[in-house]
């Protein structure tokens, strides 16, 4: 099973770095973190541009975009164990709120915003009150069904579009004179990124709490969470809905930066690739997880010069990375660390003779 | 020792947040001109823009070796979209920043066209594309936007009279594979066909199994079944249509005329009507096609729209315009007689006196049946 | 909706779908077998399928057999169809096999969460589609008629052709091949303790690691067959073929009852007659809607599929 010798955890050490850390330590550094990712639209070095594709709107999406949903899906899949194939459905519904009221009314921006998360929060529990009863595989495919569902009723349904999509999807209105336009990414970046500044903060702070400790009691057994007196239902689906929540208001934001939105974009691939990129950063841990999108979003973007073979390179290095880091690159703190045996305790206990 | 990290730490961050905020400069270019072609080259539907670059390649071997000491870069600028419009947000930009890229070919798909249009009007690149037929795309960007082929509603109407001129009393039956394109070309014949059409239905991409449609066109039926959409799939079903016993007419659009649908159908495919706004290399010009072979690319559907594109920029930039400003003035004003037609574009970039052409398989071979009336 | 066609039709849509469905119960022979015993969903089950399609159309190359050749008769279209069909199977098993070495053993042998093997099998899924795809210029390949198709007879308006009897009685065989297998030799047994309880047979002197291996190995081989009738009666192939045929296989393990040999059978059959009936009535645009909107009322109702999950009771 797992080796039992110590390994170098820079997550660990990191954490207790932080709480050794005097109060001023801690501001001045999470100042300087945030007025680095602020600026970093300005960035021109070698090492981190993207030939072939444009750097500063490669940070809003893939790279941004993909963070901010990994985030959501973390509250999901990472925080609560329930395994979601079908979380582009969410990220749809908030782009397709904002194309269509974008288009059809006088609606901006900033009103559609939590139209739209509220539209994805909704089918969040549409889906997840009844499927959430469901365990752990099934779900998997439940969910994977659920977000073909909503792309191919998108393709079929001709007044939103059909396959042709929408198109003439407004900017949003100019914010403290920053001018919402396609040739320039960063007012966007900018919004995305206070948005997943807002949600991390929102995130950690849940975590500490009830719903934080309920979630953990889910994910390593869940027979025994209810046996406690945790509702699990109905904190499965708050979790699924706060996940909708997140990747509905990143929709939003998205068409409103494309101007243009098929539902094709719309594919299980994205599901697969933000599962891919929480399980990669390190499952349950929020910097991991932000760590492993910004990665697998930026990585095919900055090999594009290799042309053809590009895409099987990201297979592989995700097949290698996932051998040799199988926790992730930064995996969650060890002394929290449930040591995952092969099969947990509710798994091997399905294999019983009926 | 803890210290020392966390000073280092800082410094770094300070020294990272300097070099953050120097801006990037954006040099003009003092090299060779650079032609793009946008279109997608891996994924999925890689094999429709896989034949556009090579037409593309072939004209500027062809033009170099006629021009020698040209200044244009002898390999092309290549622009991956994917054909998805998610991927081609932060493409476009890049591509409209590299200042020697004048001109460019493509982009292969009305979605992905729609998401790059405002981004090469506002960086005033001239495009021509060979294949992307939404007939809204001139409202993204008619100043430099240009278009090779005749847009779906030319084509859709044309199909129809085709159908009808083979078949008196066609009965027709509708099936699309839901993309963009089919649904599009199919609305177009639906309309011209009015009270013929006897049935429809619709089999997404990736349907293997087309029992279901059979069994309804065999109720409906009709006489005639007109198939929207791409060749690989079209294939699929045609040879499936045929094994089930029925004889009926099967005809199909531009997505379907490609060698690989002969070669994929067989037997099945003889006696296919197919319509096009494009005309394949084989046909126009057997010499160039044999030539392009032997150069190693393997022309296909729109190569040769691409190819005419191609050369209509080389025309241009042989006329001493080096800018993209002057090619886009050029290419908007005058004419290039192609390969496939006459290449004069109206004010919406719209190519104008252009014939839809009717096509038949004959001996599984491809025969032109000429210009649809 | 159009209920009429489906009653008229009746007997040649449930014909075709009987055919449709024998392929994807041997597809979902391996994603249960490998839930059975590892409790993961194989992601890269669909390209070993993929894989199956691909060395068909080789073995018929080396067969001398040509695209534009007639269809050959008596011994010698028997023997040809034969040879294709073992190297698909060959060549699916071997891929199963090597998938299971390089994406799962390692992360299993250092106790990894289902999580990371799942990532690592995707990353595995991915890589093999683009590698067919490069291989293939993303352009889809056809498949030599070495079997003329032709009408047996006419039952109620259904057309029964002699393909698609072939297809679902060489299923129907090659899964009771497997169900005797599973119960009768020594790895079956091997399998069905180590899905029952993997450490306990680990004690009792199962080899764990070889029983992964005959696990993918069988898996991959049903898979390959299914690739060999899916080529046989459909006549094409491309690198995305896995990806279309693997949801439905998959759906249909999950309906029957995952990690259950019956289970994958029957919804695999199930799930053929199924597409077919719904493709008729609402469209096949809506056909993977109504499938899944089926699936998720079945689980509701029976939470563990139709048969339950237990490869235990493996009977056909």
């Amino acid at each position: 099973m797992a080796d039992k010798k110590f390994r170098y955890n820079l997550r660990d050490h990191a954490a207790d770095y932080w709480e050794r850390s005097p109060k001023w330590r801690r501001v001045s550094l999470s100042i300087s973190f945030i007025a680095f990712f602020y600026a970093l639209p300005f960035l021109n070095n070698p090492l981190i541009n993207t030939p072939g594709s444009d750097f500063q709107s490669v940070l809003f999406y893939p790279v941004g975009m993909y963070v901010l949903m990994a985030i959501g899906l973390n509250i999901v899949v990472g925080k609560s164990g329930l395994l979601d194939l079908g979380y582009v459905a969410f990220f749809a519904i908030g782009a397709y709120t904002m194309a269509i009221l974008g288009t059809h009314t006088s609606l901006n921006f900033w009103e559609i915003l939590p139209i739209g998360i509220a539209l994805a929060m909704v089918s969040g529990v549409l889906l997840g009150t009844p499927t959430l009863r469901l365990r752990g595989d099934y779900l998997a495919i439940v969910t994977l069904g659920f977000g073909e569902i909503v792309r191919i009723v998108a393709v079929n349904i001709e007044a939103i579009g059909g396959p042709r999509g929408i198109a003439g999807i407004p900017t949003p209105p100019d914010l403290f004179k920053a001018k919402f336009t396609i040739l320039d990414p960063k007012p966007y970046y900018w919004v995305l990124l206070t948005f997943t500044l807002l949600i991390i903060w929102m995130v950690r702070r849940m975590a500490a709490r009830r719903p934080g400790r309920a979630w953990d009691a889910i994910r390593q057994d869940d027979d025994v969470a209810q046996l406690m007196g945790v509702n699990t239902l109905k904190y499965k689906v708050w979790a699924f809905v706060l996940g909708a929540a997140v990747a509905g208001a990143g929709g939003v934001l998205y068409a409103s930066q494309i101007l243009s939105i098929v539902p094709d974009q719309f594919n299980l691939n994205v599901s697969i690739l933000i599962l891919a990129c929480v399980v990669f950063g390190g499952i349950g841990n929020l910097w991991g997880v932000i760590l492993g999108a910004a990665l697998l979003a930026f990585t095919p973007e900055r090999i594009r010069f290799l042309s053809q073979p590009r895409i099987l390179v990201f297979g592989i290095a995700l097949v290698v990375m996932m051998n040799l880091r199988p926790d992730g690159i930064l995996p969650k703190k060890k002394r929290e660390h449930f040591d995952p045996n092969w099969k947990t305790v509710e798994e091997s206990g399905e294999g019983e003779i009926k | 020792m803890k210290k020392i990290i966390s000073a280092i730490a800082t410094v770094a961050l300070v020294v990272g947040t300097a070099v953050a905020v120097a801006p990037a400069a954006n040099a003009a270019c003092s090299g060779k001109l650079k032609i793009a072609y946008q279109g997608p080259l891996t994924g999925p539907e890689a094999a429709l823009g896989i034949n556009e670059l090579n037409g593309v390649k072939f004209a500027l071997k062809k033009f170099l070796a006629a021009n020698k000491g040209a200044n244009v870069d002898p390999t092309v600028y290549e622009v991956d979209d994917q054909g998805d419009p998610a991927v081609a947000g932060p493409i476009a930009p890049k591509v409209a920043a590299e200042e020697c890229v004048v001109a460019l070919v493509g982009p292969a798909y009305s979605g992905a066209s729609k998401v790059s249009l405002p981004v090469y009007l506002s960086a005033g690149l001239s495009i021509i594309t060979p294949s992307a037929t939404n007939p809204t795309l001139p409202s993204f960007g008619k100043e430099i936007f240009h278009r090779a082929v005749l847009t779906d509603d030319y084509q859709g109407p044309a199909a129809a009279r085709l159908i009808v001129s083979k078949n008196k009393n066609a009965k027709v039956f509708l099936v699309n594979d839901a993309s963009d394109y089919a649904v599009g070309l199919q609305k177009t014949v639906d309309i011209t066909l009015a009270g013929r059409v006897v049935g429809k239905d619709v089999t997404p991409t990736g349907t293997t199994d087309f029992t279901a449609t059979i069994a309804k066109i065999k109720k409906s039926k009709a006489t005639a079944v007109f198939y929207s959409g791409y060749f690989s799939q079209a294939a699929v079903f045609v040879k499936q249509l045929r094994d089930s016993g029925s004889k009926i007419t099967f005809a199909s659009g531009d997505g379907t005329l490609d060698d690989q649908f002969i070669k994929l159908a067989r037997k099945a495919a003889e006696g296919a009507l197919l319509t096009a706004p494009a005309i394949p290399m084989e046909t126009a010009s057997p010499k160039l096609a044999a030539e392009m072979v032997k150069a190693g690319w393997k022309p296909g559907v729109y190569t040769t729209e691409s190819y005419d594109a191609a050369n209509f920029f080389l025309d241009a930039i042989k006329a001493g315009n080096t800018t993209r400003a002057s090619i886009n003035k050029y290419v908007s004003t005058k004419s290039h007689k192609g390969l496939s037609k006459t290449l004069k574009f109206d004010a919406e970039g719209e190519v104008s006196g252009a014939d839809v052409n009717g096509f038949i398989v004959k001996n599984g071979k491809l025969v032109l049946l000429g210009a649809i009336k | 909706m159009d209920f009429a066609l489906l009653r008229d039709a009746f007997w040649g849509l449930t014909f075709d779908g009987l055919a449709l469905g024998a392929i994807y119960a041997l597809i979902s022979l391996g994603y249960t077998l490998v839930y059975g015993v590892l409790r993961l969903i194989n992601f890269a089950h669909s390209e070993v399928f993929m894989i199956g399609t691909f060395s068909a159309l080789v073995a018929s190359g080396i067969m001398g057999v040509k695209i534009e050749d007639d269809p050959r008769t008596g011994w010698g279209m028997v023997f040809t169809l034969l040879i294709c069909l073992i190297a698909a199977m060959l060549a699916s098993g071997i891929t199963a096999v090597l998938v299971e070495i390089i994406a799962y053993r390692r992360l299993r042998q250092r106790g990894a969460t289902k999580l990371a093997t799942l990532i690592s099998a995707i990353g595995v899924s991915i890589s093999l589609v683009e590698l067919f795809r490069i291989i293939t210029d993303s352009l889809p390949r056809e498949f030599p008629r070495i079997m003329d198709k032709t009408f047996l007879f006419s039952y109620a308006g259904a057309d029964i052709r002699n393909d698609k009897v072939i297809v679902i009685i060489a299923a129907g065989l090659m899964m009771f091949a497997l169900e005797r297998f599973i119960t009768k030799s020594r790895y079956g047994k091997g399998i069905r303790a180590v899905s029952m309880d993997e450490s306990t047979s680990t004690l009792m002197g199962v080899n764990i690691n070889k029983v992964i291996t005959v696990t993918f190995l069988a898996g991959g081989m049903m898979a390959g067959a299914a690739a060999f009738f899916y080529i046989l009666v459909y006549e094409n192939t491309s690198f995305k073929v896995g990806f279309f045929l693997g949801i439905s296989a998959f759906t249909a393990a999950v309906l029957g009852g995952i990690g259950n040999l019956k289970g994958a059978l029957f919804g695999g059959f199930v799930l053929g007659i199924l597409e077919t009936y719904t493709s008729a009535v609402f469209g096949t645009a809506w056909k993977a809607v109504i499938s899944f909107l089926i699936l998720v009322l079945v689980l509701l109702i029976k939470p563990t599929g139709l048969f339950g999950e237990s490869i235990q009771q493996a009977r056909v």
